[in-house]
């Protein structure tokens, strides 16, 4: 374990430990472009060279083996001119496109120029053209001009997807990035290399022209999109001005978790938040001789407590969803047990999406909380779905109450015709509009995952935490809400004013959060007691 | 004058066979190495004072000590013949001429370091000495001075010949190793050094084809003998390349300490035309530049160091009156940007933007400004980078800036002494497509 | 694989073989296999890359990367003779230039230009290693021609072209 001193200070460190690691120790960052704590060291930017004693040359520190005894010097002179100097060749040949690049604001080019007090350039002369604005595969718009070939995407796509689909060509001034001719950058995880890339080389089509950064604020939340729950961060633009349309959520990144996602995410997660700001379910709605005429909540909560408190339980059917959070589902749980004392209950509905994983970070499952609603009891079999489906064919079925799914994907236009024709009374609660809401007798809009606080339990047994980013849109509330109001209507008020101390109220009562805080929770999830959920 | 030792039967046709070679006791000093441990083969070659004919000039028998002995891993000896740097040929004449003392040293080599296999790395544009080096190989080896058992012995090297296509920085260490796993020919970072972790990640050690040319004669004269015939810390005899404007250019094998104004007024047969000398190159263009009075200087590294320049290959490139310096600085620097591999930064930007200023000043578009700015971009890429190509682009344009300034002024102005004076738009050319490496 | 993939690859399996044949690991042989394409076909097209791909199990960038970088692969189809004239310092020293100039002149195109017969490519490359011959030529991957004067630069390429005609 060598002890070395950086800036003035000591730090001892494991044997391996570069100069660079051993500085962030310290609390010191060394400016770096081509360094990446998951990739392998390149060692080609030249700019986190420092000064070590009794050496003559600068080292790159990237690739400097910490050493005992060795005496660093990261703002000397020497190393901060070094520094400086590497940043104005970057510059060079560099297009200044700022004003168009939708990487101005979180460019390291640009924060890196500003902190070294580089405003002017001394090239003259006219810079080397290269291909831009590339189509390289379906997210990912490419640009050789803006690249200042520090590899991380191709180191990337070589040792992480292994996919390998970019490469530097050429040689010198010359080189360019790019795909070979007739390839395309087209693999799950695409759109890692536009974090990836310090500068605006690489850069997302659904992002494009879309936004400045500094307009987005950032919420830490988890992609709804699969069991595996990858930590994301939901950037959401509400200015009045500066924002395409409507449009609310901007893009998804993915957030560094060790245990969950590293600081990856797939492309279907990365870019399926879409139906946040589109297609939604404006208001509650109560379908009347055939049209749907808009309600408001205490119209809809009166329809629903006269719909359910007139049926027989046992014929009533409730189609929960694992795409709900747990606060969600427990007060489902909660207002099921106390006020439809035999109805058929079943969380086993589904995903429209094919079960294939990737033995990555793409899970088969792709419901964001099976864990969860399988630590609240809820039956999540294929066969208790099935006896659902079959009893709403049959006739069985008073009243339906579907959480969030369209039947049409999930069980194909036949079978979904049988249902809704021969249930009874259909209720939905949904965000997005779907050939189910239309069928719905009484249509409920609820809050989308970046709408709302609330937790999932992930595949590998981890409860995380959903974070608020924008409120709900038009009138719609989150699922807990719904089934607050309900149990109240039928006698069984719920005290629990938010999703935290909903929460807590499961802590007390759920095995597998027993002893958990919604505080604790924090922003990297903690894992459930016992058992819950697959191994890693 | 000594008694030559590389090219002392170049004057024979057939002296490349293996005939030839025999019949001048070839492959004997063979016999004598592998008689001994590779321990004492190294002595021998310390105490010869050889020093790495490539250019860098690093004592070659310390450079074998580093081999660790306890890796586990094998051993490769790599033959750097990749002879790239502008105004060097003393290579591709003895693969041409004597590839059988090539090969002859780099067995003996190969058994001081304890290497059991070998790859030739020849430049890909050097066709004829590769199908030279290519039939001696098979030479060597059926009459068994390479293969499976060398003279009985438990010695035996696997020689693969292996072609480069044109790429200067193969020449680097590094890079050459690069290219031999079959990639671009990209420096890697040190350390680890090719001697602990080299080519596949193996103990390697890679020396220049006239290194290993004088092995043969270390161990026939013996090392002492050997580095008498040079000058203190420079050991024996070393091939000069002489170019430019000289009445007899070629390569001559002279001592070291030899002085530079001989080599260019005997041998090379003096500037041509009687012309006044302007300055030489001493050691390959990575190498300061010597106006004529510095060229009383003795050719062995510590003198030249002194004068703020190199031994580097040997290679002297001579200019006279008629040399216009902003275009030879300007040719210098085109060679640079044409042959960074790319990968770090300060060289792939540097030397670009360096060749288009001096196409700039050469063409007169230069600005006063130019001068400082090139001074202070050669200084920017220097020290800071992978391998020492940036280094190399600048060392030698700052030192004709800085000591021939007077004619960048006059090139500012419009005018050229040396009557030399390109039009913009030739100046203006940027003819890097011309010449491939790269789309 | 399309049909030009598959059919170089056929074609010149027995060649790629000779060529990796001295490297135990078969990646390293990917500079002497791309030597025979260039040889061969005179360029390195994206269905050669795929064919070397293929035979090689390397994947397509590390050949489109390697046929990029070094000067003596062409990934564009040129002249039949590639004329190359050296620029470095000594070449260009002893009149360098006026040999381009000639040939330019010539054949009528500009330096990386290929004639539209197809039959020569202008290049101008850094240092051959033939600097005691300066000014230096290489033509394709003959021996290096020099000293070069413009006189024999205009013959060489009238041989040349007259060898065309008649061979």
């Amino acid at each position: 374990m060598p002890t070395l001193t950086i800036e003035g200070r000591e730090v001892t460190v494991p044997e391996g430990t570069s100069v660079l690691e051993a500085a962030r120790r310290l609390g010191i960052e060394i400016p770096t472009f081509c360094h990446h704590p998951a990739l392998s060291v390149a060692g080609n930017c030249r700019m986190c060279l420092v000064e070590v004693e009794k050496q003559p040359r600068l080292q790159a520190s990237c690739a400097l083996p910490a050493a005992e005894g060795m005496v660093v010097r990261v703002s000397s002179e020497k190393a901060v001119a070094a520094r400086r100097a590497a940043i104005e060749f970057m510059l060079a040949n560099h297009p200044l496109d700022c004003p168009i690049c939708d990487k101005a604001g979180e460019c390291l080019l640009q924060d890196n120029a500003m902190e070294h007090g580089l405003l002017r350039s001394r090239f003259r002369l006219a810079k080397t053209r290269k291909p831009k604005a590339v189509d390289a595969g379906p997210h990912v718009i490419l640009d050789a001009e803006r690249c200042i070939m520090c590899g991380r995407c191709v180191r990337f796509l070589d040792e992480v997807t292994k996919t390998r689909e970019l490469g530097i060509f050429g040689r010198g001034n010359r080189e360019e990035i790019g795909v070979p001719p007739g390839e395309r950058l087209d693999n799950p995880y695409s759109g890692n290399v536009a974090d990836l890339c310090p500068v605006g080389a690489l850069t997302l089509k659904e992002f494009r022209f879309q936004s400045r950064v500094w307009f987005l604020a950032k919420t830490d939340s988890v992609c709804p999109s699969c069991a595996r729950g990858c930590n994301v961060s939901i950037e959401t633009n509400t200015s009045p001005i500066n924002k395409t349309g409507n449009r609310r959520v901007y893009r998804l990144t993915p957030r560094f978790n060790e245990r969950v996602n590293g600081h990856w995410m797939c492309d279907e997660g990365r870019f399926g938040f879409r139906f946040v700001d589109e297609n939604r379910v404006p208001s509650p709605a109560v379908r009347e001789g055939g049209t749907p005429v808009p309600v408001s909540w205490d119209e809809a909560f009166a329809a629903l407590k006269g719909m359910l408190g007139s049926a027989d339980p046992r014929r009533v059917a409730v189609m929960l969803s694992r795409g709900s959070t747990l606060e969600d589902l427990f007060l489902a749980r909660e207002f099921a047990s106390a006020c439809l004392k035999g109805a058929r209950v079943t969380a086993g509905a589904p995903s429209d999406r094919p079960p294939v994983g990737d033995g990555f970070l793409v899970e088969p499952d792709k419901w964001p909380n099976t864990a969860g609603a399988r630590a609240l009891g809820l039956d999540c079999s294929e066969e208790g779905w099935g006896k659902a489906v079959d009893a709403a064919k049959r006739g069985g079925v008073e009243v339906l109450v579907i959480v969030g799914h369209d039947l049409f994907p999930v069980l194909g236009s036949g079978e979904a015709e049988s249902v809704l024709r021969r249930a009874g009374r259909i209720v939905v609660l949904a965000r997005n509009v779907s050939a189910t809401t239309a069928r719905a007798d009484l249509l409920l809009p609820v809050a989308a995952f970046a709408e709302r606080d609330g937790t999932y339990v992930n595949g590998l047994g981890r409860v995380q935490r959903l974070r608020r980013a924008v409120p709900p849109l038009g009138s719609a509330l989150p699922e807990w809400l719904v089934w607050k109001e309900m149990t109240g209507r039928f006698g069984f008020p719920w005290l629990a004013r938010s999703e935290a101390e909903v929460f807590a109220a499961m802590a007390r009562e759920v095995p597998a959060l027993e002893g958990l805080t919604w505080d604790g929770i924090g922003s990297e999830g903690v894992p459930v007691r016992g058992p819950a959920g697959r191994k890693p | 004058m000594a008694e030559l030792l590389i090219t002392r039967h170049w004057g024979e046709p057939g002296s490349h066979t293996l005939a030839a070679y025999l019949a001048h006791g070839g492959y004997q000093a063979l016999r004598k190495a592998l008689s001994m441990t590779p321990e004492a083969v190294t002595e021998e070659v310390k105490k010869s004072v050889l020093r790495g004919r490539g250019g860098a000039r690093f004592p070659t028998g310390l450079k074998w000590t580093f081999v660790p002995r306890d890796s586990g891993k094998p051993v490769y000896l790599v033959v750097n013949a990749d002879e790239g740097e502008p105004g060097t040929f003393k290579d591709r004449h003895v693969m041409e001429r004597s590839p059988h003392m090539i090969l002859e040293g780099m067995a003996i080599a190969a058994h001081a370091i304890r290497a059991r296999e070998a790859f030739f790395y020849i430049r890909g544009e050097y066709a004829l000495p590769a199908e030279r080096v290519g039939r001696a190989i098979e030479e060597a080896e059926r009459a068994g001075y390479l293969g499976a058992s060398v003279f009985g012995s438990p010695f035996g090297l696997k020689t693969t010949l292996v072609r480069g296509a044109g790429a200067y920085i193969c020449g680097e260490e590094t890079g050459l190793l690069s290219s031999v796993e079959g990639g671009k020919g990209h420096p890697k970072l040190k350390p680890p050094f090719p001697a602990v972790s080299g080519l596949y990640g193996c103990p390697t050690i890679v020396n220049n084809v006239e290194t290993l040319a004088c092995l043969p004669h270390i161990m026939t004269l013996g090392g002492e003998a050997f580095a008498a015939l040079g000058c203190p810390r420079n050991g024996g005899l070393s091939l000069f390349c002489v170019s430019g404007h000289v009445n007899n250019p070629g390569v001559f094998e002279l001592p070291l300490g030899t002085r530079l104004r001989e080599i260019i007024a005997g041998p090379a047969g003096g500037v041509r035309g009687g012309r006044r000398l302007k300055a030489v190159l001493p050691g390959g263009s990575s190498t300061a530049a010597l106006t004529a009075d510095e060229t009383d200087v003795s050719m062995d590294c510590e003198s030249l160091a002194a004068l703020g320049t190199m031994l580097g290959s040997a290679a002297i490139m001579v200019m006279d009156e008629t040399a216009c310096m902003v275009r030879a600085a300007r040719v210098l620097a085109d060679f640079y940007a044409h042959e960074s591999c790319g990968q770090c930064t300060p060289c792939r930007e540097g030397t670009d933007w360096i060749a288009r200023l001096l196409r700039s000043i050469e063409g007169g578009r230069g600005r006063p400004e130019d001068l400082d700015l090139i001074l202070d971009l050669c200084d920017n890429m220097s020290g800071k980078t992978v391998c020492v190509l940036a280094d190399g682009a600048a060392v030698p344009v700052s030192s004709i800036v800085r000591k021939f300034r007077g004619e960048f002024l006059e090139h500012l102005e419009g005018r050229c002494s040396a009557g030399r004076f390109p039009g913009a738009a030739e100046a203006a050319a940027g003819d890097f497509a011309a010449a491939g490496g790269g789309r | 694989m399309n049909p030009g993939r598959k059919e170089i690859l056929d074609r010149m399996r027995p060649a790629f073989e000779r060529a990796a044949a001295p490297y135990a690991r078969k990646p390293s042989a990917l500079v002497a296999v791309l030597h025979e394409v260039q040889a061969e076909l005179g360029f390195i097209s994206p269905e050669a890359e795929g064919a070397v791909a293929d035979f090689l199990g390397v994947g397509l960038n590390a050949v489109h990367e390697v046929a990029t970088f070094y000067t003596l692969f062409r990934v564009r189809p040129g002249g039949r003779h590639r004329l190359k004239v050296c620029r470095s310092l000594s070449c260009d020293l002893l009149g360098a230039r006026e040999l381009v100039e000639v040939a330019r002149a010539k054949l009528g195109i500009p330096e990386g230009g290929t004639t539209a017969d197809g039959l020569f490519s202008l290049e101008t490359v850094e240092c051959l290693g033939c600097c005691d011959k300066a000014p230096a030529v290489q033509v394709d991957l003959e021996p290096f021609r020099g000293p070069m004067t413009p006189d024999s630069m205009s013959g060489l390429i009238d041989r040349l072209a007259g060898e065309k005609r008649d061979g």
